[in-house]
């Protein structure tokens, strides 16, 4: 029994599934949903949400088909023997045989290949080239990407082995306008205020909805006039397209009063 | 800390035991030591990526991830950049926003007013972060066996981060133990065993601390490999795994890399202090570590005795102490009030404060940040 009498929950990234059943449970049903897309242009800035849907090289493609058959045919096998069992189960049933290692393996291989593919590389260039008088945000699923990304097109990287007071630095330069693009993994995900930003390409991601929300959530601050591009980067015929219908659930518009 | 699940140990009874590394291990340790010098000169991260991926030969995936990291250890090196790489990072990506230039001439143009060419302020950019300095070849040429011991070793220093108390029995060679000990500021105390040589140390384990749980493990740890200095040798480390109470034995033959013969000369703290006390008071004579005293079934090491040139009867033993909590500092005064050793001055360092509590009032205990001030001692001299 708690001590309130009325408890209120308030959260920009809501819970979906269990988590959403927990949460109704510990403090009642939702009472009013707004979505980013229905405060954008009025509380957010209004932006365009562009999908570039993209295409592995015939090298690239070959090498994930190979990878993506090694880790199907054991996680599929793993899943018709336990329908109900989480992703965090498979790994830790996976850590534990030769052959559920090979899987991570082709798992972990299959990612890095889809982080930074050759198409997604010609097409941050084109972004970067084409929004130059915008502050850009670029977002990657690893450190490894944002600092291939900072070293191709010289754009300072916002990672956790740059210190606290490097990134402040840089964030207040490009608050100036002295830099005009920043790349980062999760540094910028969460909490950092880049208002100026109007431009955000998600290369890659590996956290899902509310990861998506977060990021989108940087460029969002309202300015007159102020209208955002957000770019993703998502691979045909990959998991990134099931990936990337997932995260864009949390900005689709829902309004659901029942005050 | 290395985390718990990547230590390969079982747990019988009460008893945790460690899987140390054996010849059986000698096959996929070689290969680990063939693809560390395949990526020489390469980025660390992508051996790192490398060792993520199955090895040619089986490898337990804990152990391996244990070897990986001690031979990371043994090639770590300062990072060499012919510019600092804050500068760099600094100087470029600002110069490349402000000009629609291409890359190589933006690197170019600021390598030029730096001094340095184009590919070393390339290679500076990122020289200072862990995955992008460059995999060097170990200091020496390391074999499989050596690399199983060294694993072996920092597989029990990891386990002994979760000790609460260590109990150590020495046959030969104590005297160099308990110095190497006291060096590294631990507490404890040594109880010598009737009618021989040989002692037993008692040592608080990190785990029993409130501070510098980390620090003080980490000099826990480095008495390990120098126990292959005593002729035999028993350790029981009561040890907290998630609150259940195990114990950690080893004994002389484990096999444990053993440490580099051990130094014989103090601590820098130690030498600053005997210089500067001789230059300040030249009356007195600085005698280094004085005979061991018995007192009531337990052993005190002295670190000086200060004696007064024109009257020897005036001499005062001193002892510096390293981590501590306000309880070991009462014991040990009370020690030695009840061993009869008035002329005993405890030095203690006010930045190794294991616990809440503040020191025990004391008219001998002379506490110090850093640096030992001989007038503070020549003062309680009279």
């Amino acid at each position: 029994m708690a001590i309130a009498g009325a408890r209120l929950g308030l959260t920009a990234t809501p819970a979906r599934g269990t988590a959403a059943a927990r949460l109704a449970e510990l403090v009642g049903p939702t009472l009013f949903e707004l979505a980013v897309a229905d405060l954008a242009g009025g509380f957010l800035a209004s932006f365009d949400a562009v999908t570039l849907h993209l295409d592995l090289s015939s090298e690239e493609h070959s090498a994930y088909t190979g990878l993506s058959s090694v880790f199907q045919g054991i996680y599929a096998e793993f899943r018709r023997a336990a329908p109900e069992a989480t992703w965090m189960d498979f790994t830790l049933h996976a850590a534990r045989a030769p052959g559920g290692r090979r899987a991570l393996a082709a798992w972990r291989q299959m990612r890095r290949l889809l982080a930074f593919t050759l198409s997604k590389r010609r097409a941050l260039a084109s972004l970067l080239e084409r929004h130059r008088s915008s502050r850009v945000l670029i977002f990657t699923a690893d450190n490894e990407t944002a600092y291939a990304i900072a070293r191709e097109h010289l754009v300072m990287p916002l990672t956790c082995d740059i210190g606290r007071r490097e990134r402040d630095a840089a964030l207040e330069r490009f608050r100036l306008g002295d830099l005009r693009a920043l790349v980062s993994a999760r540094v910028l995900n969460e909490g950092l205020d880049v208002p100026d930003a109007d431009v955000a390409v998600i290369v890659g991601g590996a956290l899902g909805e509310r990861e998506h929300v977060q990021r989108v959530g940087r460029l969002l601050r309202p300015g007159e006039g102020k209208r955002a591009t957000v770019y993703e980067l998502v691979t045909r015929h990959t998991i990134e397209v099931g990936q990337a219908r997932r995260r864009r659930q949390g900005l689709a518009a829902r309004r659901s009063a029942q005050l | 800390m290395r985390p718990d699940g990547l230590l390969s140990y079982s747990v019988a009874g009460r008893q945790v035991v460690p899987h140390f590394l054996g010849e059986h291990d000698h096959p996929w340790l070689r290969t680990l030591l063939e693809e560390h010098e395949r990526f020489t000169g390469r980025p660390r991260r992508e051996l790192e990526a490398r060792l993520r991926e199955p090895l040619p030969c089986e490898a337990p995936p804990r152990k391996l991830a244990l070897a990986a990291q001690v031979l990371d250890r043994l090639q770590r090196s300062q990072p060499s950049a012919a510019v600092p790489p804050r500068q760099a990072r600094a100087l470029v990506f600002v110069e490349a926003a402000r000009t629609p230039a291409p890359p190589g001439t933006v690197l170019s143009s600021v390598a030029t007013e730096l001094g340095v060419t184009a590919g070393e302020l390339n290679d500076s950019l990122f020289a200072d972060l862990p995955g992008e300095r460059l995999v060097k070849p170990p200091a020496k040429p390391l074999s499989a066996a050596e690399l199983a011991l060294r694993s072996n070793l920092a597989l029990v220093q990891a386990l002994l981060l979760r000790a609460t108390g260590v109990t150590v029995d020495v046959e030969g060679n104590t005297r160099v133990l308990v110095r190497q000990a006291k060096w590294r500021g631990l507490i404890c105390s040594v109880a010598e065993r009737s009618g021989t040589a040989d002692a037993t140390l008692e040592i608080s384990g990190p785990f029993a601390l409130f501070r510098h749980t980390r620090l003080y493990g980490r000099a826990l740890g480095e008495l390990v490999p120098l126990l292959a200095w005593c002729p035999r040798f028993r350790l029981r480390a009561a040890c907290d795994f998630d609150g259940r109470r195990l114990t950690l034995q080893l004994g002389t033959g484990d096999p444990i890399f053993p440490a580099a013969a051990p130094r014989q000369y103090d601590s820098q703290l130690e030498e600053r202090f005997a210089r500067d006390f001789r230059r300040l008071a030249p009356q007195w004579d600085v005698l280094r570590e004085a005979e061991p005293i018995s007192a009531d079934g337990t052993l005190i090491f002295p670190d000086f005795a200060l004696q007064h040139r024109s009257d020897p009867a005036r001499r005062w033993l001193l002892e510096i102490v390293g981590y501590w909590t306000p309880d070991y500092v009462a014991r040990k005064l009370e020690r030695y009030r009840s061993a009869g050793l008035p002329n005993l001055i405890l030095c203690i360092d006010e930045h190794r404060n294991c616990a809440d509590a503040d020191l025990p009032p004391a008219a001998l205990v002379i506490s110090f940040r850093r640096r030992l001030d001989p007038a503070a001692v020549l003062r309680v001299l009279g």
